[in-house]
């Protein structure tokens, strides 16, 4: 009898909790439905927005576009097209925002279930998206700022040679950033960002030493021997002038003293034996010094 | 450091006059003089004494003394006590270059 007695309790409790589920399960289908409308409704009004303010023209002037299809190789392939259309910037926002109205429009449905772990896990999801929204944003935005800057670069430096490669280290650099900022943005760690930041700073300073620098040791070598001759011969010059005024003085000097005059000497220190050797010192040899007979021939120093 | 024309300069009648002012103090202060004044017309800018220069000090005053008239008297047979100008100048000039070890 008690057995027939639970029977017909635990049944009693069957029915009551399929009376109580129904009701609650019907809530939570219209609920999905309603939500799923309305994100739908929120994804096309999000599109008109976005592409009533421009931000379609300005993701198209920034090239973003075509990375987010195929890549730019694939850009004006057949397939490209469809595959431009189903994943350009704006349609992306577009479908962040539908996503979080329809999670949005979940979360409440699981809630009538109680507190549950798939309510926490769209909490989370919910509260990401957001982010994600403004990386995309910050994304589109550095790509424009970069696309800028290559049209800059290329611009100013069109007559250069290294144009395109310095437009398109430009484009690189101000678009590196973006991303960065994009992925701090949703949450990678700053500690992943920075070295990798890092990781490419130094390696494009790398391939600067390296490739500038062991290119100009040829040309710095032509610099440095064209140095040093000039340098040798203005010290040439310098000295050759050095000598040229000393000609000039000792010159000046002769040519101003009295030449044949000697010097007076005392008494004592005159004896007479030397004065025959004074008058024969003093007549003229024809051959003098050959080596200083030319004033003109200094091939010397 | 030795300049070819203070070589010459030296053997044709600086070695003589050196040695002679050794024994003559009339002649050495004569010398004295005479080396100032080169040092004073070379020096006068602060500029350091060098072989060039005085080789090329020597070769105005010979040059300029030539054209005057002046013949290099031969040392072996000069009477030191009664030198030229011309001749202590340059035996001055050899002076110099033996005290700055340029000869």
């Amino acid at each position: 009898m008690f057995d027939f007695l639970d029977a017909d309790s635990a049944l009693a409790d069957v029915f009551r909790a399929v009376a109580l589920f129904i009701p609650r399960l019907l809530v939570f289908g219209a609920m999905l439905l309603v939500g799923w409308l309305i994100a739908r409704l929120a994804r096309r009004l999000c599109v008109a927005v976005l592409t009533r303010v421009g931000f379609p023209r300005m993701v198209e002037r920034s090239g973003l576009n075509r990375f987010l299809a195929r890549g730019p190789a694939a850009a004006d392939t057949p397939d490209a097209h469809t595959a431009r259309a189903d994943l350009d910037a704006t349609t992306l926002i577009g479908r962040l925002v539908y996503c979080a109205v329809l999670l949005v429009t979940a979360q409440m449905a699981f809630g009538v279930w109680g507190p549950n772990p798939v309510s926490d896990l769209i909490t989370d999801v919910l509260a990401w998206i957001p982010r994600a929204a403004v990386a995309v944003v910050i994304v589109a935005i550095a790509a424009a700022l970069a696309q800028g800057a290559r049209r800059a670069v290329a611009v100013t430096l069109h007559s250069t040679t290294y144009a395109r490669p310095a437009s398109s280290v430009a484009w690189f650099l101000v678009l590196g950033m973006g991303v960065v900022a994009a992925l701090n943005q949703i949450g990678v760690a700053s500690s992943v960002t920075t070295p990798l930041l890092i990781t490419v700073l130094a390696t494009v300073g790398g391939i600067l030493v390296v490739g500038a620098g062991g290119g100009l040791i040829r040309p710095m070598q032509h610099r440095w021997e064209r140095i040093l001759i000039s340098v040798e011969a203005q010290a040439r010059t310098v000295s050759t002038s050095a000598q040229a005024a000393a000609y000039l003085a000792g010159h000046a000097d002769a040519a101003a003293s009295p030449l044949g005059s000697h010097y007076a000497p005392s008494p004592e220190q005159a004896p007479g034996p030397h004065t025959a050797a004074h008058s024969a010192a003093h007549q003229p040899t024809a051959n003098g010094w050959p080596a200083l007979d030319h004033p003109t021939a200094r091939d010397h120093g | 450091m030795t300049h070819p024309h203070i070589a010459t300069l030296m053997a044709r009648l600086g070695e003589a006059g050196l040695a002679a002012a050794a024994a003559l103090p009339g002649l050495l202060a004569e010398l004295d003089q005479h080396a100032a004044a080169v040092v004073s017309a070379l020096c006068g800018d602060g500029r350091p004494l060098a072989p060039l220069t005085l080789a090329g000090y020597a070769e105005g005053v010979h040059d300029a003394a030539a054209l005057r008239g002046w013949r290099a008297p031969d040392a072996s047979r000069l009477d030191w006590t009664r030198a030229d100008w011309a001749v202590l100048r340059l035996v001055a000039v050899c002076g110099l270059a033996r005290r700055h070890r340029f000869a």
